[in-house]
């Protein structure tokens, strides 16, 4: 039976001051690394020692895995796989929310109604479900569980990929930073939603 | 408006494995502290005056009560929230159950419902289920408070499949463990989101 860990990064300091990143490569700051060393701790205690530890290669996941990995015994190696990146935000990226609701009122209204904003370089729901649901799908098999880090849209939508819902469906919530969703699959080949925001507030 | 579905602390049939259903067994003194621990770590995340709700089942009131007591506030209970019935598989081992009824075992398995006496099939508890937490959900919304409802691993899990639309036979959300909770957002009725599932006191962050 395969075990998922879904693990969203720590706060940056982008994230501190509510702006979107998407693409934008930003490092976790010295608090970030502490989130995740905090956060990393507990889902170790929890779910003991990861098979694998496999990572969007945004540096905000890449660091918050590489403080996980030290905390394994022996030192589980980070691996990337960009299935496992964010979504693009396209022009809204670097902008705050309150800039995106000045400017663009009506894309943020779609947005917020859980539609894809009609804004260049947007990453649409479907793609970035489907292509985290087939990087989740390639990590079957191991006999212990594997930690993959990535972020908030992309980890809620390759859930609902996962377990065959569309992604513009609204039951899962936001996933709070250095929180982790578990997910199994069973003989059949279905993937059931074990836990899912453990580590938030 | 916030809802929490939180699951009994430990009892001794948990221990052994036996399903208890309809049966009223209570909590052991194990049981009785996860349900501490539980209402210490819910009582700062259900606003102040939460309306709660539980099974009379004595192992879902009394894991109630630890959350009520700590808050002085009220326990109401509806029969709705009880856990399936299981019939004559209630208090028989695995293996009891495996020898006595291998063909009912494997439909359970496969389908999730079972052809024997007493058995409650989904449908009933996913309808009992809804329309209980939909009802007590407008209450609490009216009163401006969060409903904090306490219950049982089955009834719980098929209650979430139907609140978020879910086909049942892919069981697609897992059970809560003991004193375990899951917490949803309601926009209106028959509209919900989870935003947490199968967590504890000891994997909730700090505030």
């Amino acid at each position: 039976m395969t075990t998922l860990i879904l693990w969203r990064h720590s706060r940056t300091a982008y994230n501190s001051e509510g702006r979107l990143q998407g693409g934008l490569d930003i490092p976790l700051g010295d608090a970030g690394h502490a989130q995740a060393t905090a956060a990393g701790r507990v889902l170790l205690e929890t779910h003991g020692q990861p098979a694998r530890i496999v990572s969007s290669p945004l540096a905000r996941a890449h660091h918050s895995a590489r403080a996980l990995s030290a905390l394994t015994e022996g030192g589980v190696p980070v691996e990337t796989d960009a299935a496992f990146s964010q979504r693009s935000y396209g022009i809204w990226e670097g902008l705050t929310w309150d800039e995106i609701e000045r400017d663009w009122p009506d894309e943020l209204a779609a947005r917020r109604r859980g539609e894809d904003p009609a804004i260049e370089g947007w990453g649409k729901a479907a793609e970035v479900a489907a292509r985290v649901g087939a990087g989740l799908r390639s990590l079957a098999g191991e006999d212990a569980p594997v930690v993959v880090v990535s972020h908030g849209s992309a980890i809620m939508l390759g859930l609902l990929d996962l377990i065959g819902q569309e992604p513009t469906s609204r039951i899962l919530g936001h996933v709070p930073h250095a929180s982790w969703s578990v997910v199994t699959q069973v003989e059949s080949g279905a993937w059931h939603l074990e836990h899912y925001g453990l580590g938030a507030p | 408006m916030q809802v929490f579905l939180v699951r009994h602390g430990q009892t001794q049939w948990n221990v052994e494995g036996l399903l208890q259903g309809s049966s009223d067994i209570p909590l052991t003194e194990l049981g009785l502290e996860q349900a501490e621990v539980a209402a210490a770590a819910l009582s700062t995340r259900v606003g102040e005056r939460p309306l709660i709700v539980a099974s009379p089942l004595e192992r879902a009131l009394h894991t109630a009560h630890a959350l009520g007591d700590r808050m002085g506030i009220e326990v109401h209970s509806d029969d709705r929230l009880r856990e399936r019935a299981y019939g004559v598989w209630e208090g028989i081992t695995p293996e009891e159950r495996e020898q006595g009824w291998p063909d009912e075992v494997v439909q359970w398995k496969t389908h999730g419902d079972a052809p024997i006496p007493g058995f409650e099939n989904h449908d009933l508890v996913l309808s009992r289920m809804v329309a209980g937490l939909e009802d007590w959900a407008d209450r609490a919304e009216a009163e401006g408070r969060t409903l904090v409802a306490f219950a049982h691993g089955s009834c719980v899990r098929v209650g979430l499949h139907g609140l978020l639309d879910l086909p049942l036979e892919h069981r697609t959300i897992g059970n809560l463990g003991n004193a375990a909770w899951a917490q949803l957002t309601r926009r209106e009725r028959g509209d919900w989101t989870l935003d947490r599932h199968h967590v504890t006191a000891a994997t909730v962050a700090a505030a």
